[in-house]
């Protein structure tokens, strides 16, 4: 399990992305870390993976603390950053030089996923286009079996196929006792696949809660059926309007995401009452 | 887990060897070729009479071994020239220690074994065909200076541990940045002696003309072969590498990225 336990980061003195930041990342789920351009996923990432030290509280993996990267807490996870550079070789001698660093590396499911994602196992990694690399990465940190898959922007680079790849991929794996943590801010493209949702803003987790708790509190409709007292958020959606209200006859309707960050971002408030009244677990909130 | 695991370091100096092992023998290939053309200037343009082929070649050495040494010194770590390299450097499952090794043991030692077993060898293929054509004015092979060696190793490790703590610290041109920062450093130092002196004892100091680097017997700390001398000579000789080391590692244990 992850925990993130009041934290304080900053970049540059006086300037705090993070204040008092507690969360915390259960196995067995694939999060979804949702938030604006600049609102701290990445740097809640680096600080997941110890590429960063938090200035006070601390981040640990199972009781291991990131600070010092320890071996042991390296190897607790592996992360697909957004951005990423390879040494010149081949995937074989990638896979041969790399992968006895991770223990529980199965060298049949690297193969399985690199054919699933069309890509060459002879191929040398730095003549791969943006895409191909990210798959190849995808493929080699999912056969590194970690008990945790930090994933920054998994989806940038992928064409439609492979996105669609991807989320099988995912979705297959999603009962096994690891947890996956995506941080995106393209929405639709974990839509289906995650099972708990992040928001953060502005530096502070404005919403945390597992899609099943969203379902039971919240519908996700159109403006007509629903009476003004109940809407939490609306917005208008080529001539329709689209509303987040309370759910109150225990209607169930799908999560639309989108929606969903916009009505955190407007009424974080509003959402976190409902949530505390109904007491569901594992919703953190400010 | 510890923090040193002997698989885990050879799993890191594997991959780093395997990575930069091409750069670094190219490297060694192309300044021995140009040492190659130095000579065969040098042949053509001297007096048979008077070649010292196992001359130049110890100056070829000590020149080249200083120059290269201190250049792969400072492109140690070449994943924190870029930020991307360095995440996937820094999440790599080994410690901070064996990274560390892993790369004092490639950039200092490695670096010095292989420069000088290809160095004997290119000595030897040259003054073997030399001796072969020119039987009448033979070259012996390349000795090392048992004076002068331990000052070249002196000079090598210094710089060498100097760069790799540049590699640490700066990001970019962490070798311009290195060499302004030592210069810097000297020019303090010398600045603030030579006006102490000034002050103190109304005196100039005047470097060109102390006896102080040149005759043994005006040195500051007379050396004898007595055991604290030893030790203060090479305390004197290796003390500053050791500092170097140890502060590279502690830079490399604190970087975030």
């Amino acid at each position: 399990m992850i925990q993130v336990n009041n934290v304080d980061f900053a970049y540059k003195k006086g300037r705090l992305i993070f204040e008092n930041l507690t969360m915390k990342f259960e196995p067995g789920s694939i999060y979804g870390l949702l938030g604006k351009n600049g609102s701290g996923k990445t740097s809640l990432m680096k600080l997941i993976s110890g590429l960063r030290y938090p200035k006070t509280g601390n981040i640990s993996i199972d009781g291991i603390d990131s600070v010092g990267r320890s071996p042991e807490y390296l190897s607790k996870y592996f992360l697909i950053p957004e951005e990423f550079d390879f040494p010149s070789i081949t995937i074989e001698s990638f896979v041969k030089l790399y992968s006895p660093f991770y223990t529980e590396f199965e060298f049949s499911q690297f193969e399985h996923y690199l054919s699933e994602f069309e890509v060459a196992q002879n191929s040398i990694i730095t003549k791969l286009s943006l895409g191909q690399k990210k798959k190849f990465l995808l493929a080699f940190g999912l056969s590194c079996n970690t008990e945790v898959m930090l994933m920054d922007e998994p989806t940038n680079g992928l064409d439609i196929p492979s996105k669609v790849q991807f989320r099988k991929i995912l979705a297959g794996l999603a009962d096994t006792n690891k947890a996956f943590i995506i941080s995106t801010h393209q929405i639709k493209d974990i839509e289906e696949i995650v099972d708990h949702i992040s928001i953060i803003h502005h530096g502070q987790l404005r919403f945390s809660s597992a899609i099943d708790g969203i379902i039971e509190n919240l519908v996700f409709s159109e403006k007509q059926e629903h009476n003004e007292s109940e809407i939490l958020y609306e917005e208008k959606h080529f001539g329709s309007t689209r509303i987040v209200g309370k759910n109150i006859d225990n209607q169930y309707t799908t999560v639309d995401l989108e929606l969903l960050f916009n009505a955190v971002l407007v009424n974080d408030k509003k959402i976190k009452e409902i949530f505390d009244k109904n007491k569901i677990e594992n919703h953190v909130t400010v | 887990m510890s923090q040193f695991n002997i698989n885990r370091f050879w799993l890191t100096l594997k991959k780093d060897i395997a990575e930069n092992i091409k750069v670094v023998i190219n490297t060694i290939l192309i300044s021995l070729l140009i040492v190659l053309v130095f000579i065969i200037i040098e042949v053509v343009n001297s007096p048979d009479s008077i070649i010292d082929l196992n001359k130049s070649f110890r100056i070829y050495y000590f020149v080249i071994l200083v120059i290269l040494g201190t250049v792969f010194a400072g492109f140690s770590f070449p994943a924190f020239r870029k930020t991307e390299k360095a995440i996937s450097y820094l999440t790599l499952p080994s410690s901070t220690i064996e990274k560390y090794l892993s790369y004092l043991l490639l950039s200092s030692f490695g670096f010095f074994i292989l420069f000088t077993l290809m160095f004997l060898l290119f000595d030897y293929v040259v003054i073997f065909v030399f001796n072969l054509y020119k039987p009448e004015y033979i070259q012996s092979y390349f000795t090392f200076d048992s004076k002068i060696f331990p000052t070249i190793i002196s000079v090598y490790f210094n710089l060498n541990a100097l760069f790799l703590l540049g590699a640490v610290v700066f990001k970019k041109s962490p070798h311009f940045k290195t060499s302004l920062f030592v210069l810097s450093v000297f020019l303090i130092i010398f600045l603030t002696l030579s006006i102490s002196i000034y002050f103190v004892n109304n005196y100039s100091l005047d470097l060109g003309k102390s006896n102080m680097f040149h005759k043994s017997d005006h040195l500051l700390i007379p050396f004898d072969n007595t055991f604290p001398s030893v030790v203060i000579k090479h305390l004197l000789q290796y003390g500053l590498v050791l500092f170097f080391w140890f502060v590279a590692y502690l830079k490399l244990k604190e970087k975030e990225i």
